[in-house]
């Protein structure tokens, strides 16, 4: 098989392709791997970033892995190769690949490394910072919850003694309806009692007798005539 | 006429004579003259026709003029306004009628009206000038007192 073969010369260019496509995805990988490590950073009381760093590199390693296999695919169906053709096609992409996986894995392991040493300062910092933080929030929440307390006591304590006083108005009040019921009730009796008890006789007489006393208090009072001209 | 106003002792009587008095006058001015006899025999009361005749005949008074003074003294009367605990009989009327033109003069009308609720006696009302004689207001002032009496021995 000759290099100088067309069908070998297309063959290697789709592989040079798929392999720098595949570098562009590493890179780009890398370049987001590198923004995460950055957020770790700011998020670092959450999360220590190792655990991202693994994720991230098994996600690598799967997307490697997954384009290794796409390829893998694309040669198996092309038909115009033959079985020697693929076999050699195979052995010369497992070679690229392994290649690129180890240059990967070099690249992957300064990143890590330089992101763990980053992430690994900060806690250190934050703990202290945390902590401080922490203990003043404690002591704000405990005076906080004493002083709650003491004013829930003190409305407790005030709206009880003012139940206390509604309460005895209204049994003052109630009592004082149910006196002045009972007082009515005997007033009606006896005011009814009494009127079937006047004879027409004594009602006159009652009315004159007001009459004579009205002109005592001069509420009669003769209007004398006017002298006529 | 104090004969004419001794009858009047109520309201209701003044208003009445008002009227009839009305009747007349207003028949001298109709068919010439001829309806005042007319109206003086089947418009007015008999006791009334009666006086007005005796009188006109007396004085050979000008119907007008004389129907027109009775109008003007009956305008001028004045009216006691007594309010009962029960409904008066005519004997009833009669003598507060009597005592009250024994105080004030024949020219005082009584304007009565019924109030149960006084129990017995009245309440009064002349010349803006108003008294409750009435057995409530003694009732209640009484009661009054027996409910505070009661209310202090029962505080302590």
């Amino acid at each position: 098989m000759s290099i100088d073969d067309p069908t070998m010369v297309y063959v290697l260019s789709l592989v040079i392709v798929a392999f720098t496509l595949l570098t562009i995805a590493l890179v780009v990988l890398y370049i987001r791997l590198l923004l995460r490590y950055q957020n770790a950073k700011e998020i670092a009381e959450k999360s220590t970033g190792v655990e991202d760093l693994e994720e991230t590199q098994k996600k690598a390693k799967a997307m490697i892995e997954e384009a290794r296999v796409k390829a893998g695919e694309v040669i198996t169906q092309a038909e115009l190769f033959t079985a020697n053709q693929k076999n050699v096609l195979l052995e010369e992409i497992n070679k690229a690949t392994h290649t690129y996986a180890d240059k990967y894995q070099a690249a992957l392991k300064f990143a890590e490394d330089e992101a763990v040493r980053m992430i690994s300062s900060i806690p250190h910092q934050v703990k202290s910072e945390v902590m401080v933080r922490i203990e003043k929030f404690t002591s704000g929440v405990d005076t906080e919850l004493l002083n709650a307390q003491k004013s829930i006591q003190a409305a407790v304590k005030e709206t009880y003694q003012k139940a206390e006083v509604e309460v005895e108005n209204y049994k003052l009040e109630r009592l004082k309806q149910v006196d002045e019921s009972i007082m009515k009730m005997v007033e009606e009796v006896s005011r009814r009692v009494l009127a079937k008890e006047i004879t027409a006789d004594e009602h006159e007489k009652l009315v004159l007798k007001a009459l004579e006393k009205a002109k005592e208090e001069n509420v009669l009072v003769r209007q004398e005539k006017p002298a006529e001209k | 006429m104090e004969a004419l106003f001794e009858k009047i002792k109520t309201s209701e009587e003044k208003d009445k004579l008002m009227e009839e008095i009305d009747i007349l006058l207003n028949s001298l001015f109709q068919n010439k003259g001829e309806a005042f006899s007319i109206l003086l025999k089947t418009g007015v009361r008999a006791w009334l026709s009666e006086y007005i005749r005796a009188e006109l005949a007396k004085d050979e008074a000008n119907p007008f003029e004389y129907l027109k003074k009775i109008k003007e003294e009956l305008n001028s009367f004045k009216a006691l306004k007594l309010t009962l605990a029960f409904e008066p009989t005519e004997s009833n009327i009669e003598k507060f009628s009597y005592a009250v033109k024994k105080y004030l003069g024949e020219k005082v009308v009584i304007e009565f009206s019924y109030n149960p609720t006084l129990i017995a006696g009245c309440t009064l009302t002349y010349e803006g000038k108003y008294r409750d004689f009435s057995m409530k207001s003694f009732f209640n002032s009484e009661f009054a007192k027996i409910k505070q009496d009661l209310f202090i021995q029962m505080a302590h």
